[in-house]
């Protein structure tokens, strides 16, 4: 999976291949130990005692049902969160990212994955996802042109895109 | 009002450019139709029968004599000299070309106006009293709150892929003139009992296929915290709401299935969280919004103007009985601009009225201009000694026909003329029953009779909340209408029920004519419709529409 990252250099963003594989719910993980693994949600739920006590790099996808209210530390122990977004219309990984950043105070990254559309990069970008998926949708040449075309005002106090 | 700063001017030229990039990667080739159509919506652009749709917004139904003159320059130079004011107190053009929207898009964003969110699956325009500012029975001027809502709601990241679209309208009066209760989100500002500002929070209102009153959701809500806890019911129903049925995806039906209490709480959990960010309103937010709006009027030397004024010309007295309210101040008047004439469809304008309207709006009302949810427009303060000029003025455009709150005031929606969604004509059903109630007199005698025509079920002409509602249906390629009585959208609001079978196209205006009949063969005195229609039940309105005729 390659990705659109936002690096602290001047030039933003940067093209990368992602360390993560994913595991489907029902995939087998037992050859791919020492990789690093991105679980769903509901599949760490249903095992968190096994995950936890692995030593190899391991995350979660949060898919738009997900309910994360009530989330257990060692989710937010991540370095890094995928969300999934099956159809750029389904909005419901904005409010999974407000809420990790706004209500969990998590820090690390949000990688935006699945039908990701270069008009909607800022959105995702103000709502605190700091990459998204290179699926192909979009050249990254066009998603760089696209990040930043709707620049909010810095430090503005109403507009809800700003101050992220 | 409002004057943009940089941070604004920035954002919509961005808008602009990002829309006008989005337009041509799509005529390039280079977006699909699927794609672009989620784009274009989120900038005001609808495919209608005929020809693309663009509606602009005009912020809570206020604007300016410039603003205006620009929207009659674009219905001259991009359109086919006229607009349409909608129920959401913004303009729409129909006959425009995609490739040229942008064009159009530039020339509106130099006076401040734009077209984004009018449409789409996120926050709308936001609506609000038309009156704000001038009418006595206010509590407090809702537009500084609407205009800080505006802000935090355009762009809002985490809504713009919402289950459905989400209205939001504020009034802060007594009388309800913005229909909060039929809204996703109604707000009614007033005073707690230490005179600080509050609101009480009304959600799951709507028409549409399956029309409900919205319910109370909170009480007397800090003023501080309107965004905090907005954003909180949002992300609620962001999260909850259903996806899997766009019939079934507006937050009334998810309001409905949790039942007010249990969604209460999940606002309130999600409020903990909320109102711990940076979107807590503090007392400069709010105070520099209200000297946007604050305007003080001397009052004016008292001449004497009252609608039995003898020796001025019963047409000028009728217009002034009907067509103008009240001022809060004394020596001003609230004058309302029908858009009723029965010669052009409800709600049109042309660019010469347009153009006439600001230039009266300068030399009466300070270039000052309302919308209303019921498609007509407002000077708010017009100095008495100026209202017999105004009035010859705007009659020689036929914009002073006193109808305002007649039964000839209807709320139409454009219908299979235009529209793409309609199932059947609307205009016609509006030339019927102009044609057919041509006598003012009677109306007048009828009082506030709100007759509402919508072209299918989505209900953009709120025939649910009329007295009389018209709703178009189609029953194998032909035109029928079904009837509804005794809605409303005023404080207290409630759905209309339906009277019976459709009735035949030919037919609508006779069988208004009798449920008007049997109103006033019914009424006793000082009766409103809805009060004669709850004491006598449905069934003489039935008998009487239904009779076969001798």
């Amino acid at each position: 999976m390659q990705l659109l990252r936002r690096t602290d250099s001047a030039t933003g963003y940067q093209a990368e291949e992602s360390v993560w594989t994913l595991l489907g719910d029902e995939e087998e993980f037992s050859n791919r130990a020492e990789s690093a693994i991105a679980i769903s949600y509901t599949r760490y739920l249903a095992e968190p005692e096994l995950w936890n006590a692995r030593s190899a790099p391991w995350t979660v996808v949060i898919d738009p049902t997900a309910e994360l209210l009530d989330v257990i530390p060692e989710l937010l122990a991540r370095e890094e969160i995928l969300v999934a977004f099956p159809a750029y219309t389904d909005g419901r990984g904005y409010s999974h990212a407000a809420t990790l950043r706004q209500h969990h105070g998590y820090k690390g990254g949000l990688i935006a994955i699945g039908d990701i559309r270069r008009d909607q990069l800022d959105f995702m970008r103000h709502s605190g996802f700091t990459a998204f998926e290179v699926t192909g949708n979009d050249s990254v040449a066009d998603m760089l042109t696209s990040l930043g075309e709707l620049e909010m005002p810095a430090d503005h106090r109403l507009y809800s895109g700003a101050a992220l | 009002m409002y004057q943009y700063d940089e941070h604004d001017r920035a954002l919509l030229k961005k808008r602009l450019a990002q829309f006008r990039d989005q337009t041509h990667r799509y005529l390039a080739g280079g977006l699909s139709a699927d794609e672009y159509k989620q784009l274009r919506l989120r900038n005001g652009v609808y495919e209608q029968l005929h020809a693309p749709m663009l509606r602009v917004a005009i912020p809570y139904g206020m604007f300016t004599s410039d603003q205006m003159r620009s929207l009659a320059k674009v219905a001259d130079e991009y359109d086919r000299g006229f607009g349409h004011m909608t129920t959401r107190q913004n303009m729409q053009f129909n006959w425009i070309p995609l490739e040229r929207i942008p064009d159009a898009l530039e020339e509106l964003a130099e006076f401040q106006m734009h077209a984004i969110q009018t449409s789409g699956n996120c926050i709308r325009n936001i609506t609000s009293d038309p009156l704000a500012g001038a009418i006595g029975d206010e509590i407090e001027d809702p537009r500084p709150w609407c205009e800080l809502i505006r802000q935090w709601s355009t762009f809002h990241p985490e809504f713009n892929w919402l289950p459905r679209k989400f209205k939001i309208a504020v009034t802060g009066a007594r009388n309800d003139r913005a229909a909060i209760e039929v809204h996703d989100i109604g707000l009614r500002l007033r005073h707690d009992d230490n005179g600080e500002s509050v609101f009480d929070v009304w959600v799951g209102g709507g028409l549409g296929r399956t029309p409900v009153v919205g319910k109370l959701l909170r009480e007397g809500l800090a003023g501080a915290d309107l965004l905090t806890y907005l954003e909180a019911t949002l992300r609620v129903y962001n999260r909850a709401g259903r996806r899997d049925n766009l019939y079934k995806a507006r937050i009334k039906i998810l309001v409905n299935a949790l039942g007010i209490d249990a969604f209460r709480e999940q606002v309130d959990a999600e409020w903990e969280v909320t109102r711990k960010t940076v979107r807590t309103l503090e007392g400069v937010d709010i105070d520099r919004m209200r000297g946007f709006f604050a305007k003080t009027l001397e009052p004016q030397n008292l001449v004497a103007v009252t609608p039995a004024d003898s020796g001025q010309s019963p047409a000028y007295n009728g217009w002034l009985k009907q067509n103008t309210r009240e001022h809060k101040v004394p020596g001003y008047r609230v004058v309302l601009i029908s858009l009723k004439a029965a010669l052009r469809p409800a709600g049109d304008i042309t660019s010469e009225q347009m153009r006439l309207v600001a230039d009266l709006a300068d030399q009466y009302c300070d270039g000052d201009i309302r919308s209303t949810h019921d498609q007509n427009l407002v000077l708010a303060h017009v100095p008495v000694q100026h209202l017999k000029a105004l009035w010859g003025a705007l009659d020689a455009l036929e914009l002073a026909v006193p109808n305002i709150g007649t039964l000839a005031d209807m709320i139409v929606c454009p219908g299979l003329d235009f529209c793409s969604l309609a199932n059947a004509t609307s205009i016609s059903i509006w030339d019927q029953i102009n044609e057919r109630f041509d006598d003012l007199d009677y109306l007048h005698d009828l009082g506030d009779v709100k007759v509402r025509i919508s072209g299918c079920m989505n209900a953009c002409g709120h025939h649910h909340v009329a007295d009389i509602g018209i709703l178009g249906v189609d029953k194998k390629g032909v035109e029928w209408y079904q009837l509804t009585l005794g809605g409303r959208s005023t404080a207290g609001a409630r759905i209309g029920q339906r009277i019976g079978p459709a009735v035949a196209k030919a037919e609508v205006a006779e069988a208004v004519d009798r449920i008007l009949l049997t109103y006033t063969d019914l009424r006793e005195e000082g009766e409103t419709f809805v009060d004669t229609l709850d004491r006598v039940g449905l069934e003489p309105f039935k008998e009487r529409v239904y009779a076969v005729a001798a």
